[in-house]
């Protein structure tokens, strides 16, 4: 088995990080969470750039880090794509590509051999001569993912690798590492706060909140029945948190909902997508919807096809308009409003507040 | 453009008399240079003995401080041991000590009667003092603490990334630091053995104290420029002059960075 299987304890001052993360041959596993919930400290102990205080890690059944073994990144043969890429800027392409194989006893001719293989392999044979100065953003972190593929490694790890790029490149690359992940045979790492790269390029995602690990499942488990206001909010969704009472849910944050239907356990979590819910001037009659509440709308955030409105009421919610609904209903920060969402639109689950 | 207020005299009557102050003297050198006779003044045993032994014992003193000065830099800059600090303080105490004290430490040390000296003679043979390798080790001695003070704050500001990437790449520790520290810190390298190398040929204190004035093996262009200026006062102001346009020459060498054009092309991100 070539796995990588990873149960890691770093303490770091008041910082505790505490995550098991497991990946097996051909698989992407994806690490995400907020800022300072440990995804990186995760990777760094992975790489063995960060000592672990307790746990395991072991690949391919080798034994990294325990309790009295601590192998230094030479020796753990995992490659790693760092958000700032960490090109060497001396070097020219092919010579960063070459710097692994080089460094593992391969004569320069040899590993220059192996460089421009990849480079080929990633469509950046046409960079080899150039500098990383000379590069673009997503050229940049092509070549980086070929420097740490020519190593051959039996783990790759990548921190962030679209963070440090402008939009339209943001898009190119995640396509581009998507494709290029497809092919490999290891265990991939991927650390990432965008919703998107983790829903597009993983198989299996780790969400990390505080050092923890909070939920972990495929990534459409993970949009579907977010355990975190952190992820719901990534994925743009309504979270509520509440307790069971009868066929109603009581919010922790105050109002209640009536969902779909309640599942036989005492904490549960609620999830309404921003378009599932109505918005109307007056308080809506004869209502076959089950949810109706009142709200002041606090904030207006235009965004590609529809406009999102940031409600503050019992509960608070965000919720997807059209642009001619929001101009026809005279909709403006102070504005109050009913809101009214259908119980089948509502998905209620076993959850405690994350 | 913004508005720029006239400076106040208050600071431009200061600034001005600093500059003159500066620059004068360095302008009488060159005003009252025996030009019409320089050429046979320079041609001189003497001279060109004083110049010879100048360079060569200069750019040795500085290979010197580069072989051991680096390490020390890198140690300094990165190392966990405890008595760093007492060793950053005396690795740079050199820069703050009059060079004659330095002579005369270096005479106690490796002197005839010194501490380790007295070994060298003993066993070896071997007398330092009063010998071209005294002033090589003068001038180290004086010299290297700039090439280590300025690698020290390069590579305590460098950037640990590059060095990480090279670690999960299979680069062992030593490979790591030549390939990819030192050339992220090469303008400083650069830098501080060029400040090294002009601080060596200028020195005069130690090197008289150690090695004392014998033409032709410890008698450097500062020492032959003191002598004349006693005796031939025309050959001693051709000398200071030469001294004068090597230094330019370094200078204009520096501010250019001619050297660094490979980096910067190479920079960006």
């Amino acid at each position: 088995m070539n796995a990588l299987v990873v149960d890691a304890v770093v303490r770091r001052g008041a910082f505790t990080l505490e995550a098991q993360v497991s990946a097996g041959p051909g698989q992407r596993v994806g690490v995400v969470g907020p800022n300072g919930s440990g995804k990186s400290t995760l990777l760094r102990a992975i790489a063995g750039l960060e000592t672990l205080s307790s746990g395991r890690i072991t690949l391919s059944g080798r034994t990294l880090a325990d309790r009295s073994v601590d192998l230094p990144p030479q020796q753990r043969n995992i490659g790693v794509v760092f958000q700032d890429s960490r090109l060497f800027r001396h070097l020219d392409v092919r010579d960063n590509v070459a710097f692994g194989p080089r460094s593992r006893g391969r004569s320069r001719k040899e590993a220059r051999a192996i460089a421009d293989e990849w480079l080929e392999r990633l469509e950046a044979a046409d960079l080899a001569d150039r500098r990383p100065g000379e590069l673009s953003g997503g050229q940049i972190q092509r070549v980086a993912l070929a420097r740490a593929l020519a190593q051959q490694p039996q783990a790759l790890l990548l921190d962030e690798p679209t963070a440090a790029l402008d939009a339209g490149a943001r898009v190119e690359v995640r396509a581009e590492l998507r494709r290029h992940l497809a092919g490999l045979e290891i265990p991939a790492v991927i650390v990432t706060h965008d919703p998107i790269e983790a829903l597009a390029m993983t198989d299996r995602l780790v969400v990390l909140e505080s050092g923890r690990v909070a939920q972990t499942g495929t990534p459409h488990e993970i949009a579907a029945r977010p355990l975190t206001s952190y992820v719901a909010r990534l994925l743009g969704l309504n979270l509520y948190a509440g307790r069971v009472a009868g066929d109603r849910v009581l919010l922790d944050a105050g109002g209640e909902l009536v969902p779909r239907a309640v599942p036989a356990t005492d904490h549960v979590l609620v999830t309404i997508p921003p378009a599932a819910i109505a918005v109307h001037l007056r308080r809506p009659e004869g209502s076959s919807p089950r949810n109706v509440w009142s709200a002041r709308v606090v904030a207006l955030e235009p965004g590609r096809e529809s406009v999102r409105l940031r409600l503050r009421g019992a509960p608070d919610a965000m919720v997807d308009l059209t642009p001619t609904a929001v101009a026809t209903l005279g909709l403006v920060p102070g504005v109050d409003v009913w809101l009214s969402v259908k119980a089948s639109e509502t998905d209620c689950y076993a959850g405690e507040a994350g | 453009m913004s508005r720029r207020e006239p400076a106040p005299l208050l600071l431009v009557v200061p600034a001005a008399i600093a500059a003159l102050f500066l620059v004068l003297p360095l302008v009488a050198l060159v005003v009252r240079a025996p030009w019409h006779d320089l050429g046979r003044l320079l041609t001189t045993t003497q001279a060109v003995q004083a110049l010879r032994l100048s360079l060569l014992t200069a750019t040795a003193a500085t290979l010197i401080a580069v072989v051991l000065g680096v390490p020390l830099a890198w140690l300094l800059a990165r190392g966990r041991l405890p008595g760093t600090r007492l060793l950053r303080g005396a690795s740079t105490l050199p820069l703050v000590m009059p060079p004659v004290v330095g002579g005369v430490a270096l005479l106690y040390a490796f002197g005839r009667m010194g501490l380790v000296g007295r070994y060298l003679d003993l066993w070896f043979g071997i007398t330092i003092p009063f010998t071209s390798v005294a002033v090589v080790m003068a001038e180290t001695f004086v010299a290297m603490p700039f090439l280590v003070v300025t690698l020290e704050g390069a590579l305590r500001g460098a950037d640990s990334g590059g060095e990480e990437a090279a670690a999960t790449l299979g680069a062992s520790p030593l490979r790591i630091f030549f390939a990819v520290t030192l050339p992220a810190v090469r303008p400083a390298l650069v830098a501080g053995a060029v400040l090294c190398w002009a601080r060596a040929l200028g020195e005069f204190g130690a090197t008289i104290t150690f090695a004392g004035s014998f033409a032709g093996s410890t008698r450097t262009m500062p020492i032959a420029i003191y002598l004349a200026m006693i005796g031939d006062p025309q050959s001693g102001t051709a000398l200071a002059l030469v001294m004068l346009i090597v230094s330019l020459v370094v200078l204009v060498l520096h501010r250019e960075r001619w050297w660094y054009a490979g980096v910067l092309r190479g920079g960006g991100r």
